[in-house]
């Protein structure tokens, strides 16, 4: 499948159908992982700097899509695995692409998201919720002194995409695999 | 951001006010409904793939949680659901044959996270085979709301784990 064809279904109704089912934003990502075309895409992005131009290219075409104000942007879906996976692919590009779609009106999960990375939200020591993990500790240990930064709820709870290991038969895309990246 | 008047009424905002009997806040946003073209996808995806689902409505501006705890009026993440049983006197049902009608069917994940609900809107036997046949309403995330036998629901909604009800008998 072309890279061409592959953002093609990324912005149809049926995959926007095929990950709206769920009902939070860490859901949505986690099916959005397991969706073979989201694989393909994010293959692509890693082995070409074109593909992740291209990609970054049709986030600006769908951010400046002239919208119905009624109702919420339908190109949300997409907006929001292609943002996910520009991020993940390299970070200065997923900073811009957020940029764009934090400005494009009446999203949801790609909203969500483009301001998660744009503001992650540092924290004190204590967390806010119970369960929580700190995400990122400066200083020499764990002690109760040390500086914890809470960032980026949505990815905490999500992680972005990185290539660890080809082919590992378990992993959701047989070529790549969640790691958190904080 | 959510406005409120001076008075404390509110007017205008994501978040809606809701609280649990207790009067804990519980988080909640309203989502836009989508475009018709992507609802009429969404009901033809959810049907042709659910042989028992049955639809009721096409919206989106509400999530499964606030449909069962929200009066449909917006979205509550499934995360919220413990603190919501808790203040709201829920009790957990400890056998199938004891669930009725307007009970919670919650829905776990492999990993045990709560990532569906749904009321029970039917229970009881068939009598062709004695089985008990359990119907839920429930909505798909921004999908719309269906009818639908319990275990048969998309594979990212989890399976069915418990019931718990808010039933009082004095």
């Amino acid at each position: 499948m072309s890279l061409e064809t592959a953002l093609t279904e990324i912005e149809s109704h049926n995959f926007a159908a095929k990950l709206n089912v769920v009902s939070n934003t860490r859901s949505f990502f986690r099916s959005a992982s397991r969706e073979p075309v989201v694989a393909e895409v994010f293959q692509s992005m890693l082995e070409s700097g074109e593909s992740r131009e291209e990609v970054l290219g049709r986030i600006y075409d769908l951010s400046r899509l002239d919208i119905d104000r009624r109702y919420e942007n339908p190109k949300d879906a997409a907006l929001a695995v292609l943002l996910w996976l520009t991020y993940s692919s390299n970070h200065q590009i997923g900073l811009m692409a957020a940029d764009l779609i934090d400005r494009t009106p009446q999203c949801w999960y790609a909203t969500k998201l483009a301001r998660d990375i744009l503001a992650p939200q540092p924290t004190a020591t204590t967390n806010a919720r119970s369960g929580e993990q700190p995400s990122q500790i400066f200083g020499p240990g764990n002690s109760s002194t040390d500086m914890v930064v809470m960032m980026n709820p949505v990815l905490r709870g999500v992680g972005t995409l990185r290539q660890v290991e080809i082919g590992k038969p378990s992993s959701p895309f047989n070529t790549v695999t969640w790691e958190s990246t904080r | 951001m959510t406005l409120y008047s001076p008075s404390g009424g509110y007017l205008a905002g994501a978040e809606i006010p809701l609280a649990t009997r207790t009067g804990r806040r519980i988080p909640n946003e309203r989502r836009m409904q989508r475009v018709p073209s992507a609802m009429l996808a969404a009901r033809d995806f959810v049907l042709a793939s659910h042989r028992t689902a049955r639809m009721r409505s096409l919206a989106s501006v509400y999530n499964c949680m606030g449909m069962c705890f929200a009066s449909r009026r917006t979205c509550i993440d499934p995360d919220d659901l413990g603190t919501i049983f808790r203040d709201d006197d829920f009790q957990r049902i400890d056998a199938i044959d004891r669930v009725m009608e307007g009970d919670v069917v919650v829905y776990r994940n492999p990993s045990g996270e709560v990532v569906h609900v749904g009321i029970v809107v039917r229970a009881g036997l068939v009598r062709a085979d004695a089985r008990r046949e359990i119907i839920v309403l429930s909505q798909w995330g921004g999908d719309g709301e269906y009818f639908h036998t319990i275990d048969d629901v998309n594979p990212q909604l989890g399976q069915p784990s418990e019931f718990w009800t808010d039933r009082h008998e004095p």
